[in-house]
């Protein structure tokens, strides 16, 4: 049947592109079918005000795994990362922090608040990066299964054993505390400068439901050693002209090896003959037929949107109604006609080349969670802001400037309920503004345009339900061989020929490209296609 | 000759370690502070003619294996037939959680997630009584033990085991919306599982507080825990130990060669060559021990040890019983109609305030003991959710009324007449706690129980193992593996870790 | 970024090299001219003016500041007479190295520390512990030069008022220099030689080093850098913090670690009083002996030369210090690293310290160092040597 293709994947967001590329690397016939008319999903790239290319949802990248640069190379497709030069916390009154990559010059900064946190810094990042060799082979392979007798998953499990039994006693109880506790008390036990803990306990907290004092929020502090770990130092940048860029060259790469991407279509539902999937419907009435559909959109959207309940065992429906997506983020996007100037330290100095985090204290990120918690947005929210327009000039008209704000907390289940969102979008969109202000005055004034995505326009902009950036919770009981559901960690689905390969699954969410990788190795292992 | 043996605390776990360890013939002198014996579960009057046992009333977890070996059935001990009935109450009348299922404002669908929780609980009992009856695992154990416990788990079958892995790291709140429609079900069954917490209901692993709380739980000591403590007493007596109360330890002697014994705080010096603590952390190595006999990331692990006191406990003196509007008698309750009820009460902890709204467990402890107060009348204890130790400004006596007041209007809210009925009212606020009971941060399961804070790491990974940095010297409260709350546990493995090293099985470090 | 210390309008003007490196935060010469040897004769034939600002110093003050100083220190100094000064390290409980440097009594509740890193964490943590202790970090007020070499108690003489001939080795005296102001000398250094360092506040900084430089210049006085510094405490066997051995707080893993007795400052540890910090860990290893030893290393010159001639070459030595540390064998078996050396122009021996296993330590003993000619691996046959390679009894004197 030559019309049929050895895979449909649906969504072209990294992680589907991603799966796509190395499937097709592998010589199979693919296509990958994107509901919008651009290419990305949420690591995208759009000129919404002429002059300005916005990184409109995801805008930073972290994680993006080298080896995958590598296999697709990337480099020659066009990606290209800018380094972040730094982390700044602005404060109202003092000279707020600015976290450098030179270890003296962060020292010299935070010996301005805390001579002992400026000693102890260095000290920290080894005991992280010492730790971040654990995370890292957990999150570059699949997820073994623990409840299996098989040997070789026997063997998986002891060498995650192996390496935890490896760890001193001393790193043992660290690495337990580091995985269980609370952002906030893990740092109390290092720091005593709020200016300091503040911004790193928030890294514990991007795209969760939880702040920055709920136990289990401080393993998440460890994605950023990671870059070092992976031997490639200053991994958090920009990817030049903006994250679509990312999506664009994984895309370049997958045409490359003779994939078929198509966009404007969009998946109406997934084609089942005796449990089996057997193909997709367009909602323009076009029917594709492939011998394995994976899907890239998130659990719920995926089983019981393109799905359906009824054809899901009893069991697997109720897992995927209670895995957690509750989005708790939003985005605020600025055209500016001049740079900001932070009353703490004005110029357009090399300070404003990284990233922004707008916590100043450790309680101020937990009141603005407290607020959330009972469905309304944080009146004076966590803002993690950048200006990317600074380091890559291609993106904003000479002397304008693109500012990108990723704003928390912003609970898609509003008490009045997520439609809501349409009501309160602007005052939302105000009070980021707002709280912004209060460090950079004249901020306001600056605005040619203002974009603001709240939760609710997140899940109708990009197919993620609940507005979820991660496609779930990034908690423990939803990771590694938990997600998205015990049993189904391996991209496999109770559907016989239908895989997940999204941020749903392992390892979650983020620009890493290894859930799209890691789906495409597991079809090719159990030759799927 | 029998070397002599001191243990610090006349709690439930001193008490049972003292019992355990002069059966097993040693010589037992147990020094407790106070003039009466229980600790947290020692009976004091509070008003002329109505006494409170303690502020720790849920005997549910006492440990079965404590019970045998120290044989209290001889002295006393009856369980009660079936567990105490628990109402959740509502203006419109609430739900009553019962043995035989939930009764009340609630649908079968409830009763049928509720048995269906019973039934997981149930199946997981063996696995969690195994790993909490027994020392506790570490790297350090031995390989076939850590295999007996993985088989056990693996025993459960792929279902139970991987629904235990994923409940574990979860909130207490998510798992209870997960398995129950009734809002004012899933908080009344969440509460017990934030007892000594810091934060409220969506902290990720309090669904693990409740998950053991359940697995370990008995019908519960018939008379409750001051019963217990009585038959504890008794029993240590009759095994020869040596039981002195108004005892108060000033200092522990030793170094870090090793410790020689105790001074008291009247200056007379008690020689001995073992010694266990069954007090917190805090106060056996900050208070008690000369610290810089200690490693310094002893004692910096000690220090870092969470026990921020977050709940108050209030006893009430009246002169009728509880009653629903119904009629019912009731023994046993909680308060907090739903999950945000029970958030809102911990979301002033981490700014140093006091919750406006507490959220409350109470018992009726002279339902069961009619010697507390006069014929008819009625003792009421509370446990009082959301009061920080630390309260900003201070606490002082204004600031302790407003928490008695607090409780009083939630009670009234439930039993209109209580206002009439009261005698009297005792609250004990954090600090009161620490001050009467010698608990730092007047908490009440002597450290917060958290993933790292238990099993072989409470209360430090030093200390793990009942064993310390300092020979012979030893700690067993609630602060030690399995834990908070009137189990006798902590006390009882504490008692197995000395008389393991003394026949050389172990060496003391 | 680095800033200048005190001295730099003076450093700064001579450094015609700019070699300069980053040290504890401050920018600091290598080397005035381009080569460093004529400041070697200088610091071993008549004074050498090195700018030591950048260590760091901690007064510590306080009824209890002499009992938490013992529990933090490798030795006690609550015993230290008044106007001494002592060298020692700090551990962890696990004995393991942190930081050397040396304590001055300056009065009855008065000590100076000086270090290596910034260890003022390390010092309030213990410090919360015993009651009455002020911390006080001066690293940043006090400026200090090293004045070190056989001229320099007549060079000092010229400028203070102190009585240069009664300050004794690790002695200690305050005294009022010729243009006006008031300092501390004490009569220590890094070069194994005669030498006292001069502390005072930053604001006479520049008088003190015009006032040297002027009254020293007809007694052989010569501005000094690191590079010469290093061959000096090489010759002297002395540790160098982030080369010989690494902090405890700088280590990556655990194997990078040392403890006093390796490094063969098990002379400045005490162990039988109080307690202190790392006491039972070095306790058990003093008495099971320690698996390292930290040797000097006198390399086979002859052997070094053939290596060279067989490429054709003559023998070719850097003029600095290297620190590179290079594997040494016995046999077959590598059995430590050499963690640093240099060529000593005094002995005409090409040296290096190294930490062995503790059956090679023995002074005599032969073992093979790796050397690198012309691209190609070469192993050069060492003796063990005792340390110091250098020590002239004018040091003492």
């Amino acid at each position: 049947m030559s019309d049929t293709y050895d895979a449909i994947i649906i969504g072209g967001g990294h992680n589907g592109l991603t799966c796509a590329a190395y499937l097709a690397k592998a010589g199979r016939r693919v296509k990958v079918l994107e509901r919008r008319d651009v290419l990305g999903g949420a690591a995208v790239s759009e000129e919404l005000y002429p002059g300005f290319t916005f990184s409109v949802a995801s805008y930073v990248v972290s994680l993006l795994r080298p080896w995958i640069i590598r296999d697709l190379d990337l480099a020659r497709h066009g990606l290209q990362i800018l380094p972040l030069e730094c982390s700044f916390t602005p404060a109202v009154e003092g000279p707020g922090l600015v976290r450098w990559p030179e270890a003296a010059k962060t020292r010299a900064e935070i010996s301005r608040y805390s001579q002992r946190d400026a000693e102890v810094y260095p000290q920290f990042g080894r005991a992280m990066a010492r730790m971040g060799k654990l995370v890292k082979p957990i999150i570059d392979a699949e997820p073994p299964d623990p409840t299996s007798l098989n040997p070789f998953e026997l063997l998986k499990l002891k060498r995650l054993g192996d390496l935890v039994g490896g760890l001193s006693e001393v790193e043992l109880a660290r690495f337990v505390k580091m995985m269980t506790m609370s952002a906030a008390d893990f740092l109390d036990e290092w720091f005593e400068s709020d200016i300091l803990k503040a911004p790193m306990a928030c890294s514990g907290i991007i795209g969760t439901d939880l702040g920055v004092r709920s136990p289990g929020t401080a393993y998440v502090l460890l994605h950023h050693y990671m870059g070092e770990i992976d031997g490639a130092f200053r991994a958090w940048g920009f990817s030049k002209g903006g994250t679509g860029q990312v999506s664009l060259a994984i895309a370049r790469a997958a045409e490359a090896f003779g994939a078929e991407i198509e966009t404007g279509a969009s998946v109406a539902e997934v084609r089942l003959a005796s449990g089996r999937a057997t193909g997709v419907v367009l909602t323009d009435g076009r029917e594709l037929r492939a011998k394995n559909i994976v899907s890239s959109v998130d659990p719920a959207l995926t089983f019981f949107g393109l799905v359906g309940e009824r054809h899901l065992p009893d069991d697997f429906a109720a897992q995927v109604r209670r895995y957690r997506l509750r989005g708790s983020s939003g985005k605020v996007n600025l055209a500016v006609d001049r740079l900001p100037q932070f009353t703490c330290r004005p110029g357009d100095g090399l300070h404003m080349r990284g990233d922004f985090a707008i916590a100043p204290d450790i309680d101020y990120v937990q009141r603005a969670y407290d607020e959330a918690k009972y469905g309304a947005f944080s009146r004076r929210p966590f803002i993690n802001m950048v200006i990317p327009s600074l380091t890559d000039p291609t993106v904003a008209p000479p002397g304008k400037h693109v500012i990108s704000c990723f704003v928390q907390y912003a609970p898609y289940h509003l008490k009045e309920g997520p439609a809501d969102w349409e009501n309160q979008r602007d005052a939302f969109g105000d009070a980021v503004v707002d709280t912004l202000e209060e460090y950079a005055p004249g901020l306001r004034d600056s605005i040619l345009y203002r974009q603001v995505l709240t939760p609710w326009d997140i899940e109708q902009t990009f197919g993620l339900s609940e507005g979820n950036i991660f496609q779930g919770e990034l908690s423990l009981e939803q990771l590694f061989f938990l997600r998205p559901a015990p049993g189904w960690a391996r991209y496999a689905t109770p559907i016989q020929r239908l895989w997940m390969c999204g941020s749903g699954t392992h390892p979650g969410g983020g620009i890493m490209g290894a859930p799209g990788a890691l789906a495409a190795q597991r079809m090719l292992k159990e030759r799927a296609l | 000759m029998s070397e002599r043996i001191i243990i610090i605390g006349g709690g439930p776990n001193g008490l049972a370690a003292a019992g355990l360890l002069a059966k097993a013939g040693r010589d037992v002198l147990l020094l407790e502070a106070r003039d009466r014996l229980g600790g947290l579960a020692a009976r004091d009057t509070f008003h002329e003619g109505y006494a409170a046992p303690g502020v720790l009333h849920d005997t549910r977890g006492l440990r079965p294996h404590v019970v045998e070996a120290l044989d209290l059935a001889r002295y006393g001990l009856r369980f009660r037939p079936a567990p105490l009935n628990v109402w959740a109450p509502t203006a419109a009348g609430g739900v009553w959680i019962t043995q035989d299922g939930l009764i009340g404002d609630v649908d079968e669908a409830e009763n049928v997630a509720y048995a269906k929780l019973r039934a997981l609980i149930e199946r997981v009992r063996p696995v969690v009584a195994r790993v909490m009856d027994g020392l506790p695992l570490s790297p350090e154990s031995s390989l076939w033990s850590l295999l007996r416990t993985g088989w056990a788990l693996r025993r459960l079958g792929p279902e139970t085991m991987m629904e235990l892995l994923r409940v574990a790291p979860m909130s207490v709140a998510d798992w209870m919306r997960d398995t129950f429609a009734s809002e004012r079900v899933r908080a009344a069954l969440a509460l017990p599982a934030l007892l000594g917490q810091h934060t409220g209901p969506r902290s990720p692993h309090t669904a693990t507080n409740l998950l053991v709380q359940e697995a370990l739980a008995g019908p519960g000591v018939l008379g409750g825990a001051a019963a217990l403590v009585g038959h504890l007493a008794e029993a240590a007596e009759a095994q020869g130990a040596v039981l002195r109360r108004g005892t108060r330890v000033a200092r522990i002697d030793g170094d870090r060669d090793g410790v020689t014994g105790v001074t008291l705080d009247d200056g007379e010096r008690l020689r001995s060559r073992v010694v266990l603590s069954t007090l917190d952390p805090k106060t056996t190595f900050l208070s008690l021990f000369d610290r810089r006999q200690l490693p310094v990331d002893f004692v910096r692990d000690v220090e870092r040890y969470r026990m921020r006191g977050s709940t108050a406990s209030m006893q009430l003196a009246l002169t009728a019983p509880l009653r629903t509007a119904g009629g019912e008698r009731v023994e046993a309750m909680r308060t907090g109609e739903t999950l945000d009820d029970l958030e809102r009460a911990f979301d002033g902890l981490k700014y140093r305030r006091r919750a406006e709204a507490p959220v409350l467990e109470a018992w009726v402890p002279s339902a069961e003991d009619p010697t507390l107060c006069p014929e008819g009348h009625a003792v009421v204890s509370v446990l009082v959710h959301g009061v920080p130790r630390d309260l900003a400004g201070g606490w002082t006596a204004g600031e302790r009324d407003a928490v008695g007041d607090a409780v009083i209007r939630t009670l009234t809210r439930y039993f209109p007449s209580l206002p009439e009925h009261l005698v009297d009212a005792e609250v004990l606020t954090p600090e009161d706690i620490e001050a009467r009971f010698g608990v730092a941060g007047g908490h009440l399961l002597h450290g917060e129980h958290a993933p790292d804070q238990l099993l072989f790491m409470r209360p430090t990974r030093q200390a793990g193992q009942y064993r310390t940095p300092i020979p012979r010297l030893y700690v067993g409260g609630a602060s030690s593996h399995p834990g908070g709350g009137v189990t006798c546990g902590p006390g009882a493995l504490a008692a197995r870790a000395i008389l393991r090293a003394k026949a050389g099985v172990e060496p003391a470090m | 970024m680095p800033q200048p210390t005190p001295f730099h309008p003076r450093t700064h003007a001579r450094c015609s090299s700019y070699a300069w490196k980053h040290w504890a935060g401050y920018y600091a010469v290598c080397h005035y001219d381009e080569s460093p040897e004529r400041e070697y004769s200088a610091l071993r034939a008549g004074a050498g003016l090195l700018d030591v600002t950048p260590l760091y110093k901690y007064d510590v003050s306080g009824a209890d500041a002499g009992a938490f100083l013992d529990f933090v220190l490798s030795k006690p100094v609550s015993a230290l007479k008044q106007d001494r000064v002592t060298y020692l390290c700090w551990t962890d409980d696990d004995g393991r190295i942190i930081d050397d440097g040396t304590c001055w009594r300056l009065g009855e509740r008065r000590w100076r520390l000086t270090s290596a890193s910034p260890s003022l964490f390390w010092l309030a943590r213990h410090a919360v512990t015993f009651g009455d202790v002020h911390l006080a970090d001066v690293s940043h007020r006090v400026a200090a030069l090293a004045l070190q070499g056989p001229t320099s108690r007549e060079v000092l003489a010229q400028i203070c008022d102190a009585d240069l001939d009664r300050l004794r080795f690790f002695g200690l005296t305050t005294a009022a220099f010729e243009p006006g102001f008031h300092g501390t000398i004490t009569r220590t250094g890094y070069t194994g030689d005669l030498g006292y360092e001069i502390w005072v506040d930053n604001a006479h900084a520049l008088h003190l080093w015009d006032a040297l430089m002027e009254r020293g210049k007809h007694r052989g006085i010569w501005p000094i850098g690191l590079d010469v510094l290093d061959i000096a405490r090489i010759e002297a066997g002395f540790v160098l913090q982030g080369c010989d051995y690494h902090s405890v707080f700088d280590a990556a893993i655990p194997a990078q670690t040392s403890s006093p007795l390796e490094l063969g400052l098990g002379w400045t540890v005490k162990l039988d009083r109080d307690p202190f910090i790392g006491q039972a860990a070095l306790t058990r290893e003093r008495e099971q002996g320690s698996a390292w030893a930290f040797v000097g290393l006198d390399i086979d010159w002859e052997e070094t030369e053939k290596l060279y001639a067989a490429h054709d070459l003559p023998p070719a030595l850097p003029t600095a210090a290297w620190r590179t540390p290079v594997p040494v064998y016995r046999g077959a078996r590598q059995v430590g690293r050499a963690t640093s050396g240099a060529w000593s122009p005094i002995l005409k021996k090409n040296l290096a310290l190294a930490s062995v296993m503790a059956e090679v330590a023995a002074p005599g003993t032969v073992i093979d160092i790796e050397v690198t000619v012309e691209w190609a691996r070469c192993r050069v046959p060492a003796t063990v040597t005792p340390l110091p390679f250098f020590d002239p009894p004018r040091k003492r004197a």
